[in-house]
């Protein structure tokens, strides 16, 4: 059994320190929330839709196998492809290639289930008391890590990468487990509304947490704009005796991206240009450092894992957005497409020139279909109206944007260098390092489109070099091919030879034979002539 | 059905554009233009009308030539900052068609050869202000006396204005009347024949020149710039400390630091003529390297040299060097 | 003449014949280093050609055509495939002024890959000793597919095909290497 160090009984009691501070960022305003109409109606819980559309992707975005076929019924949480589970009880109706939430509106294939009426509804998780909980928490963190596969669980802050590899990325252990719980982004409030509704079941995920991951200390990051939910999350916390400390931070957009949290909660910074030598790259993991961030949203799907064994397959949606006609956070089950969501909260676009886009008003892009479904990093839709874009007008190096930018980059170098496509000169100032957050995007006054570039830019960094390393392999393969020519070429002009000489072998041994022959004739011929 | 757009932002949530930034310079320039005209002249005024008024058409002379959208590259109204700059560098007195030249000047050579707003190398007010002092140094050092200003009448100013002899620019009726020279041509002067310069004397006419209020005035619309953040700083800063120190340690002259520093054109220029953002380093770090040498050398060409203003060729010297700022600092690492 | 014009005078003839003598060295072409030198060029040549091995420089794959460029001066315009972004690379790389593709070796397409209707094939294997970077398998009789990942576009398989039944698709753009569009 896994017993609680000493030392993390006395992190937890001692009083958080103060968080750090990151280079840049910006203030926004973050009145306009979905929250605001928490009060009236909490978490709306969505029905589930007669389809669901559930793509075959990984977080690296390749495409996976499914594990299924067609007609087959699954049942819900059952696993349908690696990693990925089905999130209802259903049939497979067919397997093909579907639109998903993509901002180029690509499709990627996918299992589409047909769900029956008879579908169970999400019961309200259950809290037990506190003693039955850490009962509950102890038996679940000794089994093996790995039946955390079976919760699917990923995070669900926008980037959805597989919280088990997340976990056992860091083999040097961990050090501190960050708890994010910061939404700096306007019309984002899926997180604050979870801790709102649900503060117990998140205070016993982070307590599974951190026994899962034996980690040195663990920090919650709230922002000082959600002093209730904030309130609410600590009562919880000290109920159930979980040791975490929260950590108030403030709220500057994006304190809820990974790197810069870990700067405001660490110190520590992992993304930043090496200010010795821009020439190479001083982006390092956060596992290397023994730091792992994991949203409550994760933790909340954790404890479900744990209470009933139900798998990671819903999350906390919000919508928002100017044109979006009853602003609230719903839960939606993964699959579920964009168009159900809106027309069971009765928020289905009444113009044509609303926008429809997926994340936040910053991180996030217009949908080019209503059918693609909700999966893991959906956190917020939002219903915008058009609007006319400023036209770029010439850069006149403010440095505004290197100003706000939260990795301390040179935007205004970049935008030079990646708009003549000099992919080298932007790898050396770490494009890569870019969390593409639209701040420098923001400010600028000459509205260059400085996020969208590095968007660009990085993409086809990306895609050039893998073209080249399959130029490389093409190349490997056509010299395998010359050598295989030749080789046989060779082999088969030595057979030739071998044969020759065979023949000429053969040929020689003959003819000797016959002038034997002819001779011995002659001889006989002689004696017989003489006698 | 929907027609997405490719734009990180879902609204404009945009607070600042190149058009906001360059009316508040030119809001933050009003109280030192006022002070200015009342102080020294106020013929001041028509010099910026018709600076702005040439400046804007010379600009759509220019982007016409250039095939460009002229609406797009007039309206962002950097132009308009950088005529009111010229219009307040030059002497009030200056005859109007010199004006007209350096405007020309500042425009094509200082910006549009160049390729326009962004792509300029130097400070296009200080292109306009440098051209016209080697031009026409007599004119260029024609300042109206401020303590005849009384008995003058601004018909009378204007009179002379227009009165000065198109083909003889050299003709000067009784110009002595009305003009005199400012303390720092004085304080040049009064070196160059080996006089030494009593520092009371000096003070008081320091004082009584009205520079130091027009200087306190433009210093006030400077902080105004800081306090909206549209300029940073690092640049004004470094500018002041840097020609203080210099005239703090250096300075031969009679005059104390703390009045050279409210002399002259150094606060207009250390607010709002070194801080164009255009020609200036892009770092923090290289912005306080690029104020200091302004300071230093304005200060050298203050004491040493043949102008008895400097800070024109300072902004200009500097503006070469910018390159070579931002590359060195871009490899030793990002701005602090 | 005075001795300090005499000194003057030298100091400045030997300052040009310096700078002229640095300028000379600095000016020569680098294809006329040592051998090794070569070989190095050539490999760097060789890496920046796009490896489709589609034969239409007239060489019998890229290698050779780097080779030729380097050893025989080829032409650096003749690789249809690299196009225009290619031909900058060489020209940089190789201090010549970058020409328009030679029309005569083809035109540049977008990137694609064969595709093999399986239900026409008669397994004749002519292909697979087609194709120069073993992007198609199969065997004698028997019905050959494309690796769609390894080929390169190079249509060499499609003229000895019996059957035409080999076609060129522009490849489905996958999710990993979608790109995000070059803002206006
Ligand atoms: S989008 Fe990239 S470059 Fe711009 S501020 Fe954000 S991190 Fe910096
Ligand atoms: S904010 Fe815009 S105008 Fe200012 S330096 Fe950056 S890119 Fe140029
Ligand atoms: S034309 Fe074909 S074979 Fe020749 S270099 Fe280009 S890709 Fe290679």
């Amino acid at each position: 059994m896994r017993v609680r160090n000493a030392w993390r009984k006395q992190f937890s009691a001692e009083k958080p320190r103060a968080p750090f501070s990151f280079h840049g960022g910006l203030k926004l305003d973050t009145s306009k929330r979905a929250l605001t109409r928490f009060n009236s109606t909490g978490i709306k819980e969505l029905p589930l839709p007669a389809k669901l559309v559930v793509p075959l992707i990984d977080y690296h975005k390749n495409n996976i196998e499914p594990l299924v076929n067609i007609q087959q019924t699954v049942s819900r949480g059952q696993i349908i492809a690696p990693g990925i589970i089905s999130p209802a009880y259903g049939t497979v109706s067919v397997i093909e290639p579907c639109e998903f939430i993509h901002p180029g509106g690509l499709s990627v294939n996918s299992v589409v289930i047909d769900t029956h009426a008879n579908n169970s509804e999400n019961p309200p998780v259950s809290i037990p008391s506190a003693k039955a909980a850490q009962a509950m928490i102890n038996s679940f963190a000794e089994q093996p890590i790995e039946t955390l596969e079976q919760a699917a669980l990923v995070g669900l802050g926008g980037a959805g990468f597989p919280t088990l590899h997340k976990i056992k990325s860091a083999n040097n252990g961990i050090h501190t487990l960050i708890i994010n719980a910061a939404e700096c982004e306007p019309e984002i409030a899926c997180d604050e509304a979870l801790m709102l509704a649900e503060p117990e079941a998140i205070a016993l995920g982070i307590e599974t947490l951190v026994q899962l991951t034996q980690c040195q200390q663990c920090i919650i990051a709230i922002e000082d704009s959600k002093p209730l939910a904030q309130q609410q999350l600590s009562e919880a916390i000290n109920t159930f005796d979980v040791n975490a400390a929260i950590m108030t931070i403030p709220t500057r957009y994006p304190t809820g991206a990974e790197t810069t949290l870990i700067e405001v909660v660490t110190g520590k910074r992992l993304a930043y240009r090496n200010a010795n030598s821009p020439t190479t790259k001083s982006q390092t993991t956060p596992s290397e450092h023994g730091i792992v961030c994991i949203n409550i949203g994760t933790a909340h799907a954790l404890w479900q894992m744990v209470e009933r064994n139900q798998a990671l397959d819903s999350r906390v949606v919000s919508l928002g957005g100017s044109n979006m006609r009853n602003p609230c956070n719903v839960r939606v089950r993964f699959g579920t497409p964009v168009n159900f969501v809106l027309s069971a909260t009765d928020n289905t676009p009444d113009n044509a020139h609303t926008r429809i886009r997926a994340g936040g008003p910053l991180s996030g892009f217009d949908l080019h279909s209503l059918n693609a479904p909700i999966t893991a990093n959906t956190n917020c839709i939002l219903a915008e109206a058009a609007f006319i874009e400023t036209p770029a007008q010439p850069c006149i190096r403010c440095g505004q944007c290197a100003d706000v930018c939260p990795v301390k980059l040179l935007p205004q170098q970049l935008h030079w260098y990646a708009q003549s496509e000099d992919h080298d000169k932007c790898a050396q100032l770490n494009l890569a390092a870019c969390i593409e957050c639209g701040c420098c995007d923001l400010v600028c006054p000459a509205s260059i489109k400085l996020t969208e570039t590095f968007r660009y830019a990085k993409s086809t960094a990306r895609f050039l070099s893998e073209q080249n390393q399959k130029a490389d392999e093409a190349e490997q393969r056509f010299k395998n091919r010359e050598e295989r020519l030749k080789q046989r070429e060779a082999d088969r002009k030595a057979a030739i030879e071998k044969r020759k000489q065979a023949v000429k072998s053969q040929d020689k041994k003959t003819n000797t034979d016959r002038i034997k022959a002819a001779l011995e004739r002659a001889r006989t011929k002689q004696k017989s002539s003489k006698d | 059905m929907l027609k997405p757009i490719l734009d990180t932002q879902a609204v404009s949530l945009k607070t600042l554009n190149t058009q906001h930034i360059m009316l508040w310079v030119l809001a933050a320039l009003l109280p030192g233009v006022f002070v200015y005209a009342w102080f020294i002249s106020p013929l001041v005024f028509f010099n910026i009308a018709l600076a702005a008024v040439l400046a804007v058409v010379f600009e759509a002379l220019a982007l016409y030539w250039r095939g460009q959208a002229i609406h797009g590259g007039v309206q962002d109204g950097s132009i308009v900052v950088a005529a009111v700059l010229l219009a307040l560098a030059v002497p009030p007195l200056l005859p109007f068609w010199q004006l007209a030249v350096g405007v020309f000047i500042m425009v094509m050579l200082g910006k549009q050869v160049y390729g326009g707003l962004g792509n300029n190398p130097f400070n296009p007010a200080m292109v306009g202000y440098a051209a016209l002092l080697v031009s026409f140094p007599q004119t260029m050092t024609l300042w109206s006396a401020p303590d005849l200003l009384n008995q003058l009448t601004l018909g009378h100013l204007l009179n002379a204005k227009l009165s000065l002899d198109l083909l003889n620019p050299n003709l000067l009726i009784d110009w002595d009347g009305i003009t005199r020279a400012t303390p720092l041509e004085h304080l040049r002067t009064l070196k160059m024949q080996g006089l030494s310069v009593d520092q009371n004397l000096a003070q008081q006419q320091f004082i009584s020149s009205g520079w130091v209020w027009t200087n306190l005035a433009f210093l006030l619309g400077g902080l105004l710039l800081l306090y909206r953040r549209i300029i940073q700083w690092h640049i004004p800063a470094s500018v002041i400390l840097s020609f203080a120190l210099c005239s703090l340690l250096f300075s031969a002259q009679n005059v104390p630091w703390y009045l050279s520093v409210f002399s002259g054109a150094l606060m207009l220029g250390a607010f709002f003529i070194a801080t164009d953002p255009v020609t200036a380093a892009s770092s923090n770090r290289g912005r306080l390297v690029f104020g200091a040498g302004i300071g230093a050398l304005c200060f050298i060409i203050r004491e040493f040299g043949g102008y008895p203003e400097g800070f024109a060729f300072a902004v200009l010297l500097m503006n070469l060097c910018v390159p070579l700022i931002d590359h060195i600092d871009m490899h030793w690492g990002t701005s602090a | 003449m005075t001795l300090p014009a005499l000194v003057g005078l030298v100091v400045l003839l030997a300052a040009l014949v310096f700078i002229g003598a640095a300028l000379a060295r600095l000016s020569r072409p680098i294809n006329t280093e040592g051998h090794s030198g070569d070989e190095q060029l050539i490999e760097k040549v060789n890496n920046l050609l796009p490896q489709t091995q589609c034969a239409q420089c007239g060489h019998p794959g890229c290698r050779p055509y780097a080779y030729a460029i380097i050893k025989q001066r080829e032409p650096i315009n003749r690789c249809p495939p690299g196009g225009d972004r290619t031909i900058a690379d060489l020209a940089e790389l190789l201090g010549t002024t970058a020409l328009p593709l030679d029309s005569s070796c083809g035109e540049q397409k977008p990137i694609q890959v064969a595709i093999i209707d399986e239900s026409v094939c008669i397994g004749c294997t002519l292909c697979i000793h087609a194709c120069p970077v073993d992007a198609i398998v199969g065997a004698g009789k028997l019905m050959h597919t494309v690796i769609s990942d390894q080929c390169t576009g190079c249509e060499l398989c499609l003229p000895p095909c019996p059957v035409d039944c080999i076609d060129l698709v522009s490849p489905a753009t996958s999710t990993s290497d979608w790109q995000w569009p070059r803002p206006a």
